[in-house]
């Protein structure tokens, strides 16, 4: 049981095979590591019994089973779907980054998605999955049916557009938003490298719906350290169609950085501002991360009610 | 590699190794790094590059400036690195001769001639020109690696030691005792200086310190010089003059050779001229100018005269010396003309065979080098002379063709009551044809005479006479009537001149006789003679304007030497024309060289009237003859009489078993191998040169079996030249050498000039190395914070 929880290692789990598994084995790692159980929902009508997995909250163990036969049981509820969620997946030209290596952006994020919707579904929750570059150009409506999840995964196995495919994320937003009729968690997957107004924009729409916002920022950890070998001139090829420019990293480093920063502090004030919920995300970091933070917005979501 | 001359070339300065600075091509290598760099790059697709951008646009200006700061960087460090093995300096007037090291390179220039021995105060100029130069030494650092160079020149210059260190120059200087007995040459000096020195030495912007007593003989063409030019309309401009003169040229002047020179010397190095004296005479000096007997030898009993020729500077009437003659010291006193001169005469006569040592001393004085000279005198009882008559009269050799000669030589021959009388000549008369009936033995006499002889017989005498004249002896031949010209030819003449006779004779004599019964047309119209060589010994008597007109006693017939076909005679090598025919040049007597001896030829006969009224002309014949007897007879006295370093050769007939020299002083130095065979019939001992002091030296040489030993004396005399103390002083100097760029120093050198020397150059490439390191590290530097920027 231990081996699982190398599965939230994205390099790992993306030389997997088919996503359903990666996304199972993702899911099952995660879980393995929770000393309290994610099913615990809000709702108390019993379902059945299953066998106790470390992990579960012993407070559901039933006691009484054990009296009887003398083995572990815990208690599981039939919870109500009290969440829908809506996972929108950024496939610009920019998620291909780095083009070339292990785990680009787009897989990580697909990886990220797959997980998520497999965890929800898992849960009785809704899911639905939406891919968009200068609009939304799939969509799958969020639903709580396991049979849902393998379109869902099709969905994903799509892959990402071409380079030069740009990103418009305001006319996306106002898609979603006008797409999405009842009250969501809407969790956009993306870079957010756009105008950041525009993009706060878009976002101040599906606040306007009373829409839960989660925003993961993907960043790959060459864009966050800026680290090339040293010696040597770059020549840096604008994805998205960008321009391209030769220098010598070592000599840009410094403004780089803070160039990137003051975008990623705009972005996190504006998201702030708007009651949004702003996650950047390391993508050489283990996947549980961005679970957690989902998974503890739900729960606290739940709380509320 | 002959090193770029230095400072006059550049400007701003030169270089050392000026081949090593094309190294600094190497600049290249980073340029072409840098070119190379753009165009090899990686490419990364890009996601952020907006934020890539907009931090490019931030920094691009910067990033450009610290590019090319960097490649600057980079370009400087091989160019300083090339710079520095190629070592640079800067000159005086160069505009970066701040930033230079102040190595100094001091050529010491110290005049060695004996005139610096003068006395001034407690010591001499010598010993002021030697603490001049240890005044030089102590402004000197050798943590600079400050060098020293000295050049000392008397009559030959001197390198002592060349760009060397303290040490070396310290001990030359303390081996320099004394100045030598010689004439200082200044002019040769300085070509030294300039050719070995300043020409194939690197030495950085040399400073030269000429420490000399200025004397104004040696300036005395020099003024002549400047003047010379106005009368020469291509030498107006005086530095075309000097230039001229300069350029390897050593026919003009001493004074143009000498301001070119000075120049050259002035542009190459920073000149600086110590007069010691400043022009101060000294209060009296005197001078034993020339020392010489009436007779080149002396004969045993018969009487010579001395004289010693005495100049003075001052203001002394009189004076007084000692002639010393062997043992003997004669003291003497004089009185000086309105010229400061004085010629001091002593009468002697000398009593023992064998060489005898002549010394003029004066009483001591400012200058005490120039107050002796030496003279040695060769004493004989007489000089046996053999003469060949031509054409003998029965048994009275007085009778005979050598009849007159014989009269003229020996006044009081066959006189038995004058038997014990001295006599300078021993003559011995022999028939010609006698000659040829007996082996004669020539080596008995100093001098041979052959009086009108028909012929040489081939076969005994002419090889008999052939040894004696090259072993050293002395023959004269006159030639007369009874001359068979072919036969002479035929045995006498060898076309490679190694014959006795030096130009073929002609067919029969030119001419003819005078008779003066008859009377003859050529009495109206004679044969004159004139003097060829005015200074030959064998016309000693001649040489004077007056006496030289007792030669022109009238000729009518004589024996001509063939000319060339195209005109002129061709000499042999060690011939010499001595005099010869008014107008027509052709040759009247002949020295020939032949061997160690010579032979004398006179184309008339000295005996027949009716060819030449010579014999007549007493006024001309006596002397004449007496003078190239005497000639023969001293066979070669310049060999006897050196200047100061001549070498002392002698050979021998037999081989020396011991030979020995004594210096003046008692300092004998023995022969330390003796010759091992013969050459040329002569045992010659190893050549003797150390003749540095001015004395009398003694040969001595000891021979196994009967032969007796040797006792010879030579004299070694200085220069008298040198004697004259006149002394430039400031103006004279500066205005004789107005061209030459130099720095005066009166006595002595002022001390700032002497350690500090304000105006010099250095070398920088420590500074280089130094700024290399700091270029490297700065580059180390700004390389990491430019590429490692952290904002």
């Amino acid at each position: 049981m231990a081996d699982s929880r190398r599965y939230l290692d994205p390099k790992v789990v993306d030389r997997l095979g088919r996503l359903e598994v990666k996304a199972r084995l993702i899911v099952e790692g995660f879980l393995q590591g929770s000393h309290r159980s994610p099913y615990r929902g809000a709702s108390v009508e019993f379902a059945e019994h299953r066998e106790y997995v470390p992990g579960d909250d012993l407070r559901h163990l039933d006691w009484k089973v054990y009296g009887r036969n003398d083995r572990y049981y815990v208690k599981q509820y039939e919870e109500e779907t009290n969440l829908r969620c809506l996972i929108a997946l950024d496939t610009s030209g920019s998620m291909r980054f780095p083009e070339g290596f292990d785990t680009t952006r787009y897989q990580y994020g697909t990886l990220l998605a797959a997980a998520l919707a497999h965890l929800l579904i898992r849960q009785r929750d809704a899911a639905g999955i939406a891919l968009f570059d200068t609009q939304v150009h799939h969509f799958v409506e969020p639903h709580t049916s396991p049979a849902h999840l393998q379109s869902i995964f099709r969905t994903l196995e799509s892959g990402p557009r071409p380079p030069e495919t740009r990103t418009s994320l305001l006319p996306v937003l106002a898609d979603l938003a006008e797409r999405t009729h009842r009250r969501s968690l809407i969790v956009l997957i993306s870079d957010f490298f756009a105008p950041v107004e525009e993009t706060l924009r878009g976002l101040a729409r599906l606040r306007t719906r009373k829409h839960d916002v989660l925003l993961l920022q993907l960043l790959m950890p060459e864009e966050l350290t800026f680290e090339f070998s040293r010696n040597t001139l770059y020549k840096f090829v604008g994805l998205e169609g960008a321009g391209e420019l030769i220098v010598d990293p070592r000599a840009m480093k410094g403004e780089y950085l803070a160039a990137l920063e003051q975008f990623r502090r705009d972005l996190k004030r504006g998201c702030l501002k708007e009651k949004i919920d702003f996650e950047s995300i390391d993508t050489s970091t283990s996947l549980d991360v961005p679970l957690t933070a989902i998974l503890s917005r739900r729960a606290r979501k739940a709380a509320r009610r | 590699m002959t090193p770029a001359p230095l400072s006059s070339l550049l400007p701003l300065g030169a270089l050392m190794n000026p081949a090593l600075a094309g190294f600094a091509a190497l600049l290249a290598i980073p340029l072409v790094i840098h070119l190379l760099n753009r165009r090899r790059y990686r490419t990364v697709p890009w996601a952020a590059m907006e934020f890539l951008l907009a931090a490019y646009q931030k920094r691009r200006k910067k990033l450009q400036v610290e590019n090319l700061l960097l490649l600057l960087l980079r370009c400087a460090i091989p160019v300083i690195l090339a710079l520095a093995f190629a070592r640079p300096y800067f000159g005086k007037d160069s505009v970066l001769a701040g930033i230079g090291e102040l190595k100094r390179e001091v050529i010491v220039v110290l005049d060695e001639s004996y005139s610096m021995s003068r006395r001034v105060g407690n010591g001499t100029l010598f010993q002021a020109a030697l603490e001049q130069s240890r005044r030089l030494l102590a402004g000197l650092k050798s943590e600079r690696e400050d060098r020293v160079t000295l050049l000392t020149f008397g009559r030959e210059p001197r390198l002592q030691c060349v760009s060397a260190g303290f040490a070396d120059f310290e001990r030359k200087l303390s081996a320099l005792a004394r100045p030598q007995h010689e004439r200082g040459d200044l002019a040769r000096a300085l070509d030294l200086l300039l050719d070995e020195v300043l020409d194939k030495q690197v030495l950085a912007d040399p400073e030269v310190w000429l420490l000399s007593d200025f004397q104004a003989l040696t300036f005395d063409d020099l003024a002549a010089g400047i003047a010379a030019p106005a009368a020469d309309p291509t030498a107006s401009d005086g530095a075309t003059a000097d230039a001229s003169a300069g350029d390897g040229s050593l026919q003009g002047s001493l004074a143009g050779s000498l301001v070119a020179r000075l120049r050259k010397l002035g542009e190459r190095s920073t000149l600086h001229l110590v007069n010691l004296t400043d022009g101060a005479l000294p209060p009296e000096n005197a001078a034993v100018t020339d020392l010489r007997a009436s007779e080149s030898l002396a004969i045993q009993g018969q009487a010579l005269r001395l004289t010693a020729s005495v100049t003075r500077q001052g203001r002394a009437q009189s004076g007084s010396g000692r002639f010393r003659i062997g043992d003997l010291e004669r003291p003497v006193n004089f009185r000086y003309d309105a010229e400061g001169k004085a010629s001091v005469e002593l009468y002697h006569s000398c009593s023992t065979e064998g060489d005898l040592g002549v010394e003029f001393r004066l009483d001591e004085d400012e200058l005490a080098d120039d107050d002796a000279r030496f003279l040695r005198l060769p004493v004989k009882q007489s000089l046996p002379v053999l003469v060949v008559d031509g054409a003998p009269s029965g048994g009275d050799p007085l009778a005979g063709s050598a009849g007159g000669l014989l009269l003229i030589l020996d006044p009081l021959w066959n006189d038995l009551e004058a038997a014990d009388h001295r006599r300078w000549f021993q003559p011995t008369v022999v028939p010609w044809y006698d000659l040829s009936r007996t082996k004669p033995d020539f080596a008995k006499y100093d001098a041979v005479i052959f009086v009108d002889v028909r012929e040489i017989e081939a076969e005994r005498v002419l090889p008999e006479l052939t040894a004696y004249v090259e072993g050293g002896g002395g023959v004269l031949f006159l030639l007369g009537e009874e001359v068979r010209g072919e036969t002479w030819n035929e045995r006498l003449w060898k076309g490679d001149g190694s014959g006795l006779l030096p130009l073929r004779l002609g067919a029969e004599p030119l001419g003819e006789a005078y008779d003066p019964a008859s009377g003859s047309a050529r009495r109206d119209a004679p044969f004159r003679l004139e003097i060829a060589d005015e200074l030959h010994p064998a016309i000693r008597t001649f040489a004077d304007d007056r006496r030289r007109l007792y030669l022109r006693f009238p000729i009518f017939r004589y024996w001509p030497f063939d000319p060339e076909p195209a005109g002129g005679y061709a000499l042999p090598k060690d011939a010499r024309i001595v005099l010869r025919h008014e107008g027509s040049g052709a040759p009247a007597l002949i020295d020939h060289r032949v061997g160690r001896g010579r032979t004398l030829w006179l184309n008339l006969s000295g005996v027949d009237d009716g060819w030449s009224n010579f014999a007549r002309t007493a006024s001309a014949y006596f002397p004449l003859v007496w003078d190239m007897l005497n000639f023969l007879c001293l066979r070669d006295p310049g060999d006897h009489e050196l200047p100061i370093g001549g070498a002392i050769v002698r050979g021998f007939p037999a081989p020396p078993r011991s030979a020995s020299i004594t210096a003046p002083g008692g300092v004998a130095r023995t022969f330390d191998s003796s010759p091992r065979e013969a050459v040329r019939g002569l045992w010659r001992l190893e050549p003797y040169s150390d003749t540095r002091v001015p004395g009398l030296y003694a040969l001595d040489v000891q021979f196994d079996g009967d032969e007796l030993p040797v006792h010879e004396l030579f004299a070694v005399n200085l220069d008298p030249t040198e004697s004259d103390l006149r002394c430039l002083e400031r103006e004279a100097v500066e205005s004789l050498l107005a061209r030459v760029k130099h720095e005066y120093h009166a006595r002595e050198i002022p001390t700032d000039v002497a350690e500090q020397a304000p105006e010099r150059q250095g070398e920088i490439w420590k500074r280089l190395v130094l700024a290399l390191l700091v270029l490297l590290l700065l580059e180390t530097l700004l390389a990491w914070r430019f590429g490692a920027y952290s904002a």
